[in-house]
């Protein structure tokens, strides 16, 4: 009798240390703002119709440029970049995301290897005025604004924590996604490149790694309408035969046909294809950029999604708005993704996902 | 012994008393608003400077007449004399050429008291109340009555806080552009206080986020023809039919820009409703975000929430992250030409 109590007890033991939430963690990251030279479609070709690209536009530089991404390292050293997995290439310029649950701190040990001041700003987040990493008369004193503006080959680390107010909402599912960008000068920085995720578990529904424990697969995509002539690089790449080779001249600041609608930094289908599987518990997760018209519809082909408790294959979103839509795909196939507005998907914003069986 | 238990029975009594003067819904209240239509000068950047820094403000194109401009605005007054004007509570001073702010719980009435003090005919109308007065356009010059009732169906439905966002307008042709909007705020029946404000909440701010083509305010000869918003002396033919983004589009938030709003206040772990709103110029198309802070939309948390055209909302917010924070458009071509104010949260 007494063996059957003792071992109840330690039942019970055993099972309030599993059902206890898991303990506030410290989640660091090494994020650098690196240079690229990105092309928008490395294939050459439109992958939807098969077809070659569009003919250049009479002021468009081509189809590469000089940008700048935000990547992520193992360590403080900055001198290895962490290796993306395959099946995550289709994020192409966006990223790194960033996992914590509600109740986590994240710091993020941040380097510009760029040659601009550039910051990480988080949206969603509580933290010190010292890592808003947003430049703007706040009346802060000059020494908590190194975080606002890194210059470049320095070094600066961002804290943020992670409240209720920073996680899911009532009507949200187990996790919410918020973007973090950098914003020293906002409008250019944001079409410069460096654009990441941050995705925020409820407490007690995330697996170690942050992740949320009901889901199987997290997609990651963004609605960018890249307007070159407001990056910080524009005249670099006006300059640059190997990006403007036809030698187009900007006739004031600015180039008319410099506005790329992208997915992940990709257009006419050049985004490798995300992969899931049927019956999978999917999550993807939505957000656009801040230029003029980004506007957008992104419409999935195939499947249907539940965002804010309806049935949908269609969701609207404003600049820097960010959503969460859950599928669970039972249409197996190569599926198109796209944005509805037309002058969007005649531009090439539109991508493919595959549902294998 | 006999005295306690009727000392206690009185209490009872008493208490039962105050209980039903406290549980029992206010009546319904009738409200008056004496409004105007008035024609005024506006600068969206009074300052001359951008608060928001550390960039200057972009230097107007030739074809911009400048920051002056003649505008039409709805402004309160003091009764049906309109002689007085209603002075605007200092901490409503951020509401800059927004009409003034209107409340009222379901059931009530509300009056409104309309004079056209300007030189074009303007009408008033709300959105999602039930009015009488009809559309019809209100001579310079003349008044009109109008009763605006708050049925169940213009409250707030089973999703929404306490309390929603109408808006009332003018409705002309040619009027979109003109500024005449305002605001008003409908609480959940037993859910208002006195004012009519909810009982539920500590602090309430509107924000309107609006695009003014100056080319299609009726005011717009006004403007070409006074040297105090034309000291360039431009001339009326080198306008060209209106286009698209042309030099005298400007986007404001309540009227202001470059951080000229007056600085809003609020208390960290406050509950602070935000109530946003746009017009119906032809790119209002709008994105409110906030910076250090989150707000609850319908249920889900965001930072950034979208906002179409002649579109009310409401958000919650219980700010925890003290310090002054932005509020702005996320469209770049809005915050790019100033479409930003700020917010202090205090200790």
């Amino acid at each position: 009798m007494r063996r059957v109590l003792l071992s109840l007890f330690g039942v019970a033991l055993l099972f309030g240390a599993f059902a206890r939430p898991a303990q506030a963690t410290i989640r660091t990251y090494y994020i650098a703002a690196d240079e690229v030279v990105w092309n928008y479609a490395p294939s050459g070709m439109d992958v939807i119709t098969g077809k070659p690209l569009p003919p250049l536009a009479p002021k468009q530089l081509g189809w590469a440029f000089h940008k700048a991404a935000y990547h992520q390292y193992t360590d403080a050293t900055f001198k290895h970049m962490t290796v993306r997995p395959a099946d995550e290439s289709y994020m192409g310029l966006f990223g790194p995301v960033i996992h914590a649950e509600v109740g986590d701190t994240i710091v993020i040990h941040f380097k510009n290897q760029t040659r601009f001041p550039l910051s990480v700003h988080a949206h969603g987040m509580l933290y010190d005025k010292s890592s808003e990493g947003a430049l703007y008369q706040d009346g802060m004193p000059k020494s908590t604004k190194l975080g606002d503006g890194v210059p470049p080959g320095q070094q600066f680390t961002y804290s943020w924590r992670v409240p209720d107010r920073a996680g899911p909402g009532p009507g949200d599912p187990s996790s919410v996604m918020w973007m973090f960008h950098s914003h020293v000068d906002e409008v250019h920085d944001v079409n410069t490149g460096p654009v990441g995720a941050i995705v925020i578990t409820r407490k007690g529904m995330a697996k170690p790694d942050g992740t949320p424990k009901d889901v199987d697969r997290e997609i990651f995509v963004v609605f960018a309408e890249e307007d070159e002539s407001s990056s910080l690089f524009f005249p670099a790449n006006v300059a640059d035969p190997t990006i403007n080779k036809r030698h187009v001249k900007a006739a004031g600041p600015y180039l008319t046909d410099d506005e790329l609608f992208s997915i992940n930094g990709f257009v006419y289908g050049n985004m490798p294809m995300p992969t899931m599987r049927l019956g999978e518990r999917v999550r993807w997760y939505v957000m656009a950029t801040m230029s003029d018209f980004d506007f957008h519809t992104p419409h999935w082909h195939g499947n249907t999604l539940l965002i804010d408790g309806m049935r949908t294959d269609i969701t609207d979103i404003s600049p820097m708005e960010m959503r969460v839509g859950d599928m669970v795909p039972d249409a197996a196939g190569i599926w198109l993704l796209h944005c509805h507005v037309n002058i969007h998907l005649d531009s090439g914003m539109e991508a493919r996902y595959e549902v294998l069986k | 012994m006999r005295r306690a238990a009727l000392l206690v029975a009185a209490a009872a009594a008493l208490a039962t008393a105050l209980l039903a003067i406290v549980v029992q819904p206010a009546a319904a209240r009738e409200r008056t608003y004496y409004v105007a239509a008035d024609d005024v000068m506006w600068n969206p950047i009074p300052s001359g400077r951008n608060l928001e820094g550390p960039r200057p403000i972009d230097p107007l194109p030739p074809s911009s007449l400048g920051w002056k401009f003649h505008l039409l605005v709805y402004r309160e007054y003091t009764d049906a004399t309109f002689k007085t004007r209603a002075p605007r509570p200092a901490d409503q001073s951020y509401l800059g050429i927004t009409g003034p702010l209107m409340r009222a719980e379901v059931g009530d009435t509300i009056t409104v008291v309309f004079k056209n003090n300007t030189r074009f005919p303007v009408n008033m109308r709300p959105n999602g109340l039930k009015s009488t007065g009809g559309l019809a356009l209100v001579a310079p010059g003349s008044r009109k009555t109008y009763r605006w009732s708050v049925p169940e169906s213009s409250g707030p439905g089973p999703a929404d806080g306490s309390s929603i966002l109408w808006t009332y307008q003018a409705d002309g042709k040619d009027l979109a552009d003109s500024g005449l909007y305002g605001p008003i705020v409908v609480t959940r029946r037993g859910m208002a206080q006195p004012d009519g404000s909810p009982n539920d909440v500590d602090r309430e701010f509107v924000v309107w986020f609006h695009e003014i083509d100056e080319t299609l305010s009726p005011t717009w000869a006004e403007s070409l023809a006074d040297p105090a918003t034309n000291p360039h002396h431009l001339k009326a033919s080198s306008y060209p039919p209106p286009v698209l983004f042309n030099n005298n589009i400007y986007v404001n938030l309540n009227g202001f820009a470059y951080g000229n709003m007056p600085m809003l206040f609020m208390h960290r772990g406050e509950r602070v409703r935000w109530y946003v709103f746009t017009s119906s110029s032809a790119f209002d198309f709008h994105a409110p975000s906030w910076e250090g802070q989150t707000v609850l939309y319908r249920g889900t948390r965001l930072d950034v929430i979208p906002l179409n055209v002649n579109q009310p909302a409401a958000v919650d917010m219980i700010p925890d992250d003290p310090g002054v924070w932005q509020i702005y458009c996320s469209v770049n071509i809005h915050l790019d030409f100033g479409m930003e104010a700020r917010f202090t949260v205090l200790q």
